[in-house]
This record gives structure tokens, sequence and C-alpha cells, in this order.
């Protein structure tokens, strides 16, 4: 459980350590939108007997998120535990190996960004076309595809090495 | 068996019941905090620093060097700026002398026209980011000064180039500010186009990602804006103090019936690019 929450706290400082440095956001965004702390939840699935206990890691770091980046309560709790729920469901359905773990991250980063998008504008708290979820979801992809090929194989060996066990 | 299986599928329908209302309710508490009108409650205000607290303590060494990488960038720039600088202050004494006389000018035309707050009444509270919204759909940044040190709600925040949003949150230590790139509906600004001397009266609805370009409508007046006119703030509410530049029109439309126009802007500010911002404090405020 613990080893989960480190990788998870580690992609929620990466996050905020790059959301200073790397302009992304308005017009000039260039093909880097980071979301570490989302797609590191995939990783970290395997590392849990106990579906509730990753659930509630989810839940943690969606309260977490919401407090840090967006002022408000509730979106991305609920949303984490939505994508902590399909994540659990995608891992009995596809093996852990790179390539399914990379498809596993285009699901989760289509299902947040259009859950969020969804809810946002169902809010009337703005008003983007369509366009603009099309956008930010190929502006997500490189980074993330990198990011998360490096947890892949540094949790791995970092597991094997301190002998830790993957649950399934 | 089946007594058992059907109290199974019971079981499985009310965690699912549950689920949903979870869900329904954690979307309804969304709902009201997304509001920019919200204060943060105080649970929120001491998670929220303490958060950052820890992410700054965490992550100073590597701000540290990546600032101090940007610094090396702009010590090129440091000798040419020298120079200017230098040939500035010999004007300094008659800049002074003139100050004096505009502050007295400005005097008589803010009671003339009526105008409530201006930027000379203002102090500069520098504040550094901490971060921006990861979540893309927001359009806000954090800054490392609170209501401690004076920040309050609507204050305007500016940089050397010009106006980018107003504070929507404080806590003790942080403040949360809205970018005026922000598509929210409630993102309004009364603005002035300075059309060589002539002053047009608009109001700045919506950012354009696109095309980097904000939009002002309700122009009626029928002469010709001209390209590259200076837009600044009007001074015509409480938030934004008259005279803050905003940015440079871009091109002129005219909307679908004919009678008014469409002003699109360039912002002066790159948003993506800010580091320090100044938030507006009225002097008045700190009694």
């Amino acid at each position: 459980m613990i080893y989960g929450i480190i990788i998870t706290s580690i992609s929620l400082l990466l996050d905020a350590l790059l959301s200073i440095f790397i302009p992304f956001g308005t017009s000039n965004s260039i093909f880097i939108i980071p979301m570490f702390t989302v797609i590191s939840l995939i990783i970290i699935y395997p590392y849990y007997n106990n579906k509730w206990d990753y659930l509630k890691v989810c839940l943690l770091f969606g309260l977490i998120y919401d407090i840090l980046f967006t002022n408000t309560l509730g979106l991305n709790i609920t949303i984490f535990f939505i994508i902590g729920f399909i994540i659990s469901l995608l891992d009995d359905t596809l093996s852990n190996t790179l390539f399914s773990i990379i498809i596993k991250m285009l699901i989760v980063i289509v299902l947040y960004d259009s859950l969020t998008y969804s809810i946002l504008y169902f809010l009337d708290y703005m008003d983007y076309n369509i366009m603009s979820l099309v956008e930010k979801l190929y502006k997500s992809l490189l980074l993330n595809v990198i990011y998360i090929t490096i947890l892949y194989f540094s949790t791995n060996a970092i597991a094997k090495k301190l002998s830790i066990r993957k649950a399934n | 068996m089946n007594i058992r299986k059907s109290k199974k599928r019971l079981e499985t329908k009310y965690i699912i019941l549950i689920i949903i209302g979870i869900i329904i309710l954690l979307l309804s508490i969304f709902a009201f905090t997304v509001k920019d009108k919200r204060n943060l409650s105080k649970p929120e205000q001491i998670l929220k620093d303490g958060i950052v607290l820890v992410q700054n303590i965490i992550l100073y060494p590597f701000k540290y060097i990546g600032n101090g990488i940007k610094e090396l960038y702009q010590l090129k720039d440091v000798y040419k700026e020298n120079q200017i600088l230098k040939s500035n202050l010999d004007r300094y004494d008659l800049l002074y002398t003139q100050n004096n006389e505009l502050k007295k000018e400005i005097k008589a035309l803010k009671e003339e026209m009526n105008i409530d707050y201006m930027l000379s009444e203002y102090e500069y509270l520098k504040a550094s980011i901490i971060n921006r919204n990861v979540g893309y759909w927001y359009d806000t940044i954090t800054v490392n000064k609170g209501s401690r040190d004076g920040v309050k709600k609507d204050m305007a925040v500016i940089t050397s180039k010009g106006l980018i949003g107003k504070v929507t949150k404080t806590t003790s230590f942080n403040s949360e500010i809205k970018l005026i790139t922000s598509n929210n509906s409630n993102n309004k600004i009364s603005v002035i186009i300075d059309n060589d001397g002539n002053k047009l009266y608009g109001i700045m609805t919506s950012y354009n990602e696109k095309n980097n370009t904000l939009s002002i409508e309700g122009i009626d007046d029928n002469s010709e804006i001209k390209k590259d006119s200076v837009v600044y703030t009007s001074g015509l509410n409480d938030i934004f103090p008259s005279g803050i530049i905003i940015g440079k029109v871009k091109n002129v439309e005219t909307d679908n019936y004919g009678l008014a126009k469409n002003v699109k802007v360039t912002p002066s500010n790159d948003m993506d690019d800010i580091m320090v911002v100044s938030i507006l404090k009225r002097k008045d405020n700190n009694q």
C-alpha cells in the first residue's frame, strides 16, 4: 500500500513542478500536458491485494488534486474513484505488459478528460467546443507515454529489488 | 443456493446504488465549490496551505535550479538593459516634475469623469507563482501571497506587461488567480480602446484559444478602429483600476447584424510564461 502511495505522491509532485516550468494550458501549449498523477494509478494497481484499499488511495489523491490544483472539492475525487474502478476492471481483461499499460493509459486519459469536460460543460462553467477536448487529448499523449514507460520499468525494478510482490 | 445467489445480487445492487449516491453527492459538492464567488472554508484553507507547504519544501531545490537556469539565460540582456536605464536616469528630474503635474491633472480629470479607482492609488504586492492548474480547463494560477499579506478576493493582478487576471480565492498563505484568458461566462471586463486619441468603450467577453485573441464586444461607434490600437481597462467597475494595459487590436469584425463591432485583441502577456506577478492593493485597503 505504501509503495503505491509513494509512486503516486512522486507523480503528483512532478505534476506540480512541471506546471511551473513547462508552459501549458493556453494558446501556446506544446505537446506536453502532464497527467502523471492520474496515470500513476494504473501502475500502482497491481501492488494492491484489496481493491477497496486501492480505491481509497484513488479517493485520497483525488482530494489532494482537487485542493492543490483546482480549489474545488468533489470533481477529481469522483473522477479518480471512477478511473480507479475502471482500472480494476481493465486489469482483469488486459495483462500487465508495457503495451497493455499504454492502452490502459490511453483509455484513462480519454476518460479523465471527457468526464472533466462533460461535468464542467454541464455545470455551465465553461463554453469550450468539442475541438478543445480533442486538442487537449492529443496534447496529453506524448509526454505521458514517455512517463508511464519510465514509471513502468523503474517501479518494476525497484519492486524487484525491495522484494515487493504484485498481487496479480 | 438460489436464495444465496439472489441475496448476493441484492447486495451488489445496494453497493452500486450507494456508489451512484456518493458520486451524485460529490458532484453536488463540486457544483457548489466551483463557483468563483465562494470563499474557501477554514478546513479547505488549512489543507491547501499544508499541502502547498509540503510541496514547496520538497520542490524547493528543483525550483531553485530551474530559476537559476532561467536567470542565467536572462543575464545576456543585462548589459543592454543597464545602458537603457543609464540613459533614462538623466531624465529623472524632468520626469519627476512632469509626474507631479500629471498627478494634479489626473485628480481633476478623475473628478470630472467620475472614475472611482486609478492605477496610481494602488500599491504593488509582488508574488511568485507556486503552481498552475493542471486540470487545463480552469485557467487559474496559485501564488505565494495570501490573506496574511493583505490579499483579498477580486484584487487585480498584473505583470510589467499588463493585466493577467483577478484574485478569486485566498487562504492564509496562498491565493488563486483567475486569468483573463479564462472562458468563464463571469469573466467580463470593461475596457477602452485608444483609437488615435478617440476613446471607445467596450466589454471584453471571451478568449479564443486557437488565435490567442480576446474579444471585445458592444462597440457601436462607426469610426474605423486601427490595428495595434492599445486596449486597457476603463476603471468602470470596482475590480480593475483604469489604465492597465490588456493588449493590442489584432483585427476588427462586424457582428452578424452589422450593428456593432467585434474587436479581436492580442493579450500583452504570454500567460504561459509568467513567474512573478503584482497584486494591486488599494492603498486604503491596508487600514
